[in-house]
């Protein structure tokens, strides 16, 4: 963890809000880019971001000054968003139900329109949801594959693999949308 | 030279050795995973320079500031503090009016007023009796004055003296008495 950090961390304890400040302007980008990546969704993304600043300052007293602040905020940021997919799968389910006879949409017509501008992203999308995770963690969230393990709590090597495996399925799609 | 040696370096983001390099020209396999890290970075070089709107950062940062100082001075604290206050206000109030109490009785009744109060009370007393007496005697003495005693008035007159002897004695020993006691 960077030095900086355990200042700033100790200085939120104290209640000191530069620290907070800091805190905030250093992370909010990286995780607001994480977690549009798996929310797909910038509103949601944006209150995702929102609750875990506020669950910070709440709960400035739990962290651990040796883990450090980034990991913490990722794993907060990450449980969020979960909860906010369960939610919404949830209420896509009961709507798909009612409109079922209306829908037209196919898996296969989403890759086809992003071949024009989001390609890589909808090949992303495309993982699965703990491939998709680590991706967005490691490239969107700029998260080492330690920082990773700490947010995530899955083996660093399990993740590597994760990542290795997400990449050669991505490899093939980028082939096939020729970014 | 592996491909997963290579693989680790280009997803570390490590720099690359001539060999590796040599290994990444020649490797499909390689060569793609490195283009799909490529996209992948710079989709979240792009990502990461999007920022939060202007409302939801005011938002963030002025209730943070509320929700901190809640949790550096916890709203029932405060409160406790108070009651601590109040309570040692009212203490050092009632502390205060019964000192300012004995200082005005102090002031009102003087040592030596307070030493002489009881003997003014007897006194008084002791006189009211006296004059009682002296009122009674006087009357008595008129009524010796203008009373006609026959057969044997001087025997009743001898009485009537006796009964006010002895009603002067008792108040004389009440005086002492009442005196005695102080």
């Amino acid at each position: 963890m960077v030095a900086e950090d355990r200042v700033l961390i100790v200085g939120l304890k104290r209640g000191d809000m530069q620290c907070f400040q800091k805190i905030f302007e250093k992370y909010r980008r990286v995780l607001f880019a994480y977690l549009r990546g798996i929310l797909h969704d910038d509103g949601l993304a944006e209150d995702c971001v929102q609750d875990v600043f506020l669950e910070l300052a709440r709960k400035a007293d739990s962290i651990d000054i040796k883990r450090g602040v980034k990991g913490w905020l990722f794993r907060v940021g990450r449980n969020r968003a979960i909860d906010r997919i369960r939610k919404r799968s949830r209420e896509v389910q009961s709507e798909t139900a009612a409109d079922a006879e209306d829908s037209g949409d196919r898996p296969d017509d989403d890759l086809i329109a992003a071949e024009a501008s989001e390609g890589l992203m909808m090949a992303v999308r495309s993982l699965n949801e703990a491939e998709q995770d680590i991706v967005m963690m490691r490239f969107f969230g700029g998260l080492t594959f330690a920082e990773a393990e700490e947010a995530t709590g899955v083996p660093l090597n399990t993740l590597i693999w994760r990542c290795r495996r997400a990449l050669e399925k991505l490899r093939k799609k980028i082939g096939k949308l020729e970014l | 030279m592996k491909c997963d040696d290579v693989f680790e370096v280009i997803l570390t983001r490590g720099p690359l050795t001539e060999e590796m390099a040599e290994h990444l020209e020649g490797c499909e396999e390689c060569a793609g995973l490195n283009e799909a890290v490529v996209a992948l970075d710079k989709e979240g070089d792009r990502g990461r320079k999007r920022d939060l709107s202007a409302g939801a950062v005011d938002y963030v940062l002025s209730e943070a500031a509320r929700i901190t100082g809640e949790r550096i001075s916890p709203p029932h604290t405060k409160m406790k503090e108070w009651w601590l206050v109040q309570r040692l206000a009212a203490a050092a109030a009632v502390v205060l009016a019964a000192g300012l109490g004995i200082m005005l009785l102090s002031r009102m009744l003087a040592p030596e007023e307070r030493a002489a109060a009881p003997v003014e009370f007897a006194v008084r007393d002791t006189g009211t009796e006296i004059d009682g007496l002296r009122e009674d005697l006087t009357a008595d003495i008129s009524g010796f004055a203008g009373r006609h005693y026959a057969n044997g008035g001087a025997g009743q007159l001898y009485h009537e003296i006796a009964d006010l002897k002895s009603r002067m004695e008792a108040a004389s020993a009440g005086l002492q008495l009442e005196f005695a006691g102080l």
